[in-house]
């Protein structure tokens, strides 16, 4: 008889340590979704640093077209040649990292469904805050797409006047001033997005430490 | 001899239980090696999350590049031998005609009725360069001008260097305004333009070329009659000269006089000797190449 005591308290003991299993394996799945948006998120900020450096480089490009003279028609066309190359590298590095991020997002998406079964209300307010948060950023990320895509094409227009030789002063200078425009707009888009991402991280932080 | 003991019924229960147990704790060993691995992945999962860089610092300005100076200059200077041709062939008949062309700018004015009688009474036309806010103060005035068949011209708005000269747009765009506000007094759609204190040397290459793409024909002058500064009869003398001058060297005067009471008090004696000399006044007109001083690399941009 104190033996069956012994292992019923035992038994209680481990019970007590290992914790409900079913809220231990929704928690579980809902770090595994975590971790695989997190792998996409990873190839994402890498394209993004990509598309980084080749705007950067594009920029050059206008920086010594608009330091030539009209007669060097040559050197004109090499770099719109060279602008043309930056612009499809731009193209094909935004179309990466919107599918990267498209596929960070799917991945997330799934934890809602364990997410509205938390009994812990705590842990399930933070999972749901850090749910509204990628979507704030998907959000965001997909006007940056948007955005970034007519900034091409402005860029476009501009190089296309000056490959058609139709030099209307006005029209380029304003297409400039348009593309700078543009910029400020994307950077805003940005600069909103990384406080979304900060948000998110911390947000993803409290909810690892619940665990 | 040792025996060897067989569990009883109770026994296996326990034994079942302690092996139960021993599944649960390595189930939780197992978990806890999962917490470790989250843990760990933590640092995997940080990385994806760093901030995104972008600059939003804008590119330079193209009005301000070499690029589009020399677009400019090269249309420009396009531009400016073709004028060049034509406007001798112009100067050639109003030779013919001994032609003179009487402007007045910086009206309408209090005093511009007073001037158009003036005029009608030597029955001589000119051109008259209006500034709009004062076109508006006065739309009667401006109607008169016209219908007495002289010349409707801009001088723009607001009369500063700092304003009208302040970027390439700046004086087309006041131009527009001004043709704007004269088309609406008298339906009639002014493209000669004049600009305060003509166009050298504030008026840039880069303004010229705007101003040319509107289809603006800026005109300035071969007579100075000095009216802005001899504020008395000795305008009239000046321009005298200065008439005699130009007839020597066979161009047709184009004189700058402005739109005010001093220079009306004098006019008499001016008109006079015109007509005396045989002069035909004129007015300038949309479709005629205009007289522009050239930059020839030396105009500049205020500021």
């Amino acid at each position: 008889m104190k033996r069956l005591l012994a292992f019923a308290v035992v038994v209680s003991i481990i019970f007590l340590l290992t914790g409900c299993p079913t809220n231990e394996k929704r928690a579980a799945k809902i770090q595994e979704k975590i971790e695989e948006s997190a792998t996409f998120e990873n190839d994402f900020v890498d394209n993004q640093t990509k598309l980084y450096e080749v705007r950067g480089k594009a920029q050059q490009v206008y920086d010594d077209l608009i330091d030539l003279s009209i007669n060097d028609a040559d050197m004109i066309s090499q770099k719109l040649d060279e602008a043309a190359t930056y612009k499809e590298e731009q193209e094909k590095l935004l179309k990466q990292s919107e599918e990267n991020f498209q596929k960070a997002y799917d991945k997330f998406s799934k934890i809602e469904k364990n997410a509205q079964k938390i009994k812990d209300e705590n842990q399930k307010d933070v999972a749901l805050e850090l749910i509204t948060l990628m979507n704030n950023r998907k959000e965001l990320i997909d006007t940056f797409f948007e955005k970034y895509r007519d900034y091409l094409e402005l860029q476009s227009t501009f190089y296309g006047y000056i490959e058609k030789e139709e030099y209307r002063f006005d029209s380029l200078d304003k297409q400039i001033k348009d593309v700078n425009e543009s910029s400020k707009e994307i950077g805003e888009v940005i600069q909103q997005f990384n406080v979304y991402t900060e948000q998110y991280s911390n947000k993803r932080d409290d909810y690892y430490q619940m665990n | 001899m040792h025996r060897r003991r067989r569990l009883n019924t109770r026994g296996k229960i326990a034994v079942s239980i302690l092996l139960f147990i021993l599944i649960l704790l390595i189930t939780w060993l197992f978990g806890g090696d999962k917490k470790g691995a989250a843990k760990e992945s933590e640092n995997i999962i940080g990385n994806s999350l760093d901030m995104l860089s972008f600059s939003s610092e804008p590119v330079e300005a193209f009005a301000d590049s070499t690029l589009s100076q020399s677009i400019v200059e090269k249309e420009n200077e396009k531009k400016e031998v073709s004028r060049q041709k034509e406007y001798k062939k112009q100067n050639q008949l109003d030779q013919l005609d001994k032609a003179i062309y009487l402007t007045f700018d910086d009206g309408p004015s209090r005093d511009t009725n007073q001037l158009l009688d003036i005029l009608d009474d030597y029955d001589m036309t000119a051109t008259f360069f209006m500034m709009g806010p004062k076109m508006k103060e006065n739309p009667t005035v401006v109607k008169r001008t016209y219908h007495k068949g002289h010349g409707l011209a801009l001088h723009g708005i607001t009369h500063e260097v700092s304003n009208i000269y302040s970027s390439p747009y700046a004086p087309s765009e006041e131009m527009v305004e001004g043709q704007e506000i004269l088309e609406s007094i008298t339906g009639v759609k002014s493209n000669i333009v004049r600009l305060p204190y003509g166009t050298f040397p504030y008026l840039t290459e880069s303004m010229r070329y705007v101003l040319s793409q509107n289809e603006f024909n800026t005109w300035d002058w071969n007579v100075d009659s000095m009216d802005w500064d001899l504020k008395d009869d000795r305008y009239v003398q000046h321009t005298i000269q200065e008439l005699k001058r130009t007839e020597e060297v066979g161009e047709t005067p184009i004189v700058l006089l402005h739109d005010k009471k001093e220079t009306i008090e004098y006019l008499p004696e001016l008109l006079s000797y015109i007509k005396k000399q045989g002069y035909k006044a004129k007015v300038l007109t949309n479709d005629m190449t205009p007289l522009t001083f050239p930059c020839a690399g030396q105009c500049r941009q205020i500021n």
